[in-house]
């Protein structure tokens, strides 16, 4: 049965971001700025909201119907930023998984608009979708069997629902695991890869979930560090600021007050946004990569054998 | 060519490339009919829409009378729609139909109004008979079996009501596979062929299952894509078809005069959406026929 290092999947993905640290930060930054744009355009409304709410004397009405045209551009800005956020988030996907499976496509960050990137985001989509069939019969289930067993009484209907919830956590992410390998070989094979995924994890499930496990780990070590650190510089740099005059202007009008705030040092949110760029890129990275990497590993050794086998 | 789930689920891609022209002819069916619909039935539209928000907003819990003219509203815009879109689809899916197994016939975009189109309206009512039957059924069994073990005092039984759920779902995504190939079946063989599709997709029920859950997924990136296109279009137009508000008591022209932009903007997006969604989501079927026949397009 063919094997994959988890050792090698996981140096992969750090050797990803050493070998292409400006990759990864435009990942980063490719990843946040929907946010930072949904801000910057849905504070200004926002506040012009509470402003309009807070004038004295104003006549209900007007402030309701002004209130009502705010909401409803707010909504359509919000759906399109959750829209762009979406293809955003393909795009980058596939640009990680293609920097590892052909790293010899380093134009634009890796970064393309093509085949690739509709597979993986129909792949993507059929898996949240089965995902939530599947738990819309386990829960199903799980409800047929909540009531056989409510008439057990205590303690034995809460141990069946504490047995059933065991058991479901687990089954989750084992499945997540198996599945994972599907999106990757999507795009290492370019076609929707649902069988070569699942074949190739076939066998693979507990190291796949193994990896998993090391690389949330990884991730929550990495965030503890630079938010260390940034928290340190912050706690340096704004220590001597006066917090109270900051505090009440936030309290008399929050988005008015931040949105001041923001104005006002610029330089230093845009440094701020940089810096969480390159976090946001290095956990995008060590995120994907290592599936990618696993998939490519699993790859090459059935295709000899498959050739052997000829 | 041997069928493959996952090469047949991206037909309805190759039938645009192959054919851009067929999608404008699609969309502007598509936007024709709904212009009509829309002239046909806009004003009872608008008025059905304000009399329910009106009832939501009363606060009060509605009576059968409330209802009633809600009611009527409703029967009268079925009256008209439900033919028409009968029709349209009929038509639309023959189309579809027409540019996978007869590449060759691609006047109009393939559009047509002839016998094709009048088998594959008669399949279609009867797939849709034969569905409403069977569901009428599967609920009646559903609700006796609650019924039951609600009378019986027998919580175990709950289970069973699950699993009875669980089976007629279950039954009714086998009989939507099954059956799924009866369209172009009809188109192909030009006559009415409704149960001939058991005999195509006899042991390949999980591929064409999965062809047709990637199908539906491709529509819906399509949704998603087409509405990054859509919403800003909508919200320079005057917010799609909410612009429509207030005006339920005024004329066709009125509407029109005050609301034109908006209208236009959203009949032009759905238009579009629509031909390549249905394109998306049917051309894979007629895809999976040909290939499993072994049949040579025309």
């Amino acid at each position: 049965m063919a094997r994959f290092s988890i050792g090698t999947a996981i140096s992969e993905a750090f050797g990803l971001i050493r070998r292409r640290p400006l990759a990864t930060f435009v990942w980063g930054l490719l990843m946040l700025a929907p946010s930072v744009g949904s801000l910057a355009l849905i504070l200004p409304i926002l506040g012009g909201m509470i402003t309009a709410i807070a004038v004295e004397g104003a006549d209900p009405d007007q402030v309701q119907n002004a209130m009502m045209g705010d909401m409803m551009q707010m909504q359509g800005l919000s759906a399109l930023l959750n829209l762009g956020q979406l293809v955003v988030t393909v795009v980058v996907y596939t640009a990680v998984m293609r920097a590892v499976v052909r790293p010899r496509e380093t134009a634009f960050f890796s970064l393309r608009l093509g085949m690739d990137e509709l597979r993986v985001a129909v792949v993507g989509l059929a898996l949240v979708v089965g995902f939530y069939l599947l738990l819309l019969v386990v829960v199903l289930l799980g409800v047929g069997i909540g009531f056989a067993t409510w008439g057990l009484g205590e303690p034995y209907n809460w141990l069946t629902i504490l047995a059933l919830c065991l058991g479901l956590i687990p089954a989750i992410w084992l499945g997540a695991a198996r599945v994972s390998l599907m999106v990757p070989a999507s795009v290492l094979h370019r076609r929707l890869a649902f069988e070569e995924g699942w074949k190739l994890g076939r066998g693979q499930t507990c190291a796949l979930f193994g990896m998993m496990l090391l690389v949330i780990l990884i991730m929550l070590v990495v965030q503890a560090v630079v938010v260390g650190i940034g928290s340190a510089v912050f706690m340096a740099a704004a220590g001597g600021m006066d917090w109270s005059r900051i505090i009440a202007a936030i309290e008399e009008n929050p988005i008015g007050a931040l949105t001041v705030l923001f104005n006002a040092n610029w330089p230093w949110v845009t440094l701020a946004g940089l810096a969480v760029s390159v976090l946001y890129g290095v956990i995008l990275t060590l995120s994907i990569a290592p599936f990618a990497s696993a998939c490519r590993q699993l790859s090459a050794e059935v295709a000899p054998a498959a050739e052997e086998g000829h | 060519m041997a069928f493959s789930a996952t090469d047949a689920v991206f037909e309805g891609f190759r039938v645009v490339r192959r054919q851009p022209l067929a999608l404008v002819f699609w969309a502007l069916f598509y936007a024709a009919v709904m212009a009509a619909a829309f002239a046909m039935i806009g004003p009872s539209l608008i008025g059905f829409v304000t009399a329910t928000e009106q009832l939501e907003q009363s606060g009060a819990t509605p009576t059968m009378e409330d209802f009633a003219p809600l009611f009527q509203m409703m029967g009268l815009l079925f009256a008209v729609l439900l033919p028409a879109s009968l029709i349209t689809s009929a038509m639309m899916h023959a189309a579809i139909a027409r540019s996978v197994l007869r590449p060759g016939e691609s006047a109009f975009g393939y559009l047509r109004l002839g016998m094709d189109e009048v088998r594959v309206l008669v399949v279609s009512v009867v797939l849709f008979l034969v569905f409403m039957v069977l569901m009428a059924v599967s609920s009646g069994l559903i609700g006796v079996a609650v019924g039951m073990t609600v009378a019986a005092e027998a919580p175990a039984l709950w289970l069973l009501v699950v699993l009875l759920v669980l089976a007629t779902i279950a039954l009714f995504a086998w009989l939507f596979v099954r059956l799924s190939l009866a369209i172009p079946i009809t188109m192909a063989e030009r006559r009415i062929a409704i149960f001939d599709s058991f005999g195509f997709t006899k042991g390949r029920f999980w591929p064409l299952l999965g062809m047709a859950l990637l199908a539906w997924v491709l529509s819906m990136v399509v949704g998603l894509l087409g509405s990054l296109v859509a919403m800003p279009l909508e919200l320079a137009t005057g917010g799609g078809i909410t612009a429509l508000e207030g005006l339920e008591d005024e004329s066709l022209q009125v509407i029109l005069q005050s609301a034109w932009p908006a209208i236009g903007a959203w009949i032009l997006i759905n238009a579009v959406m629509s031909a390549l969604q249905v394109a998306v989501v049917y051309a894979p079927f007629a895809a999976a026929y040909r290939d499993i026949k072994g049949v040579a397009s025309e």
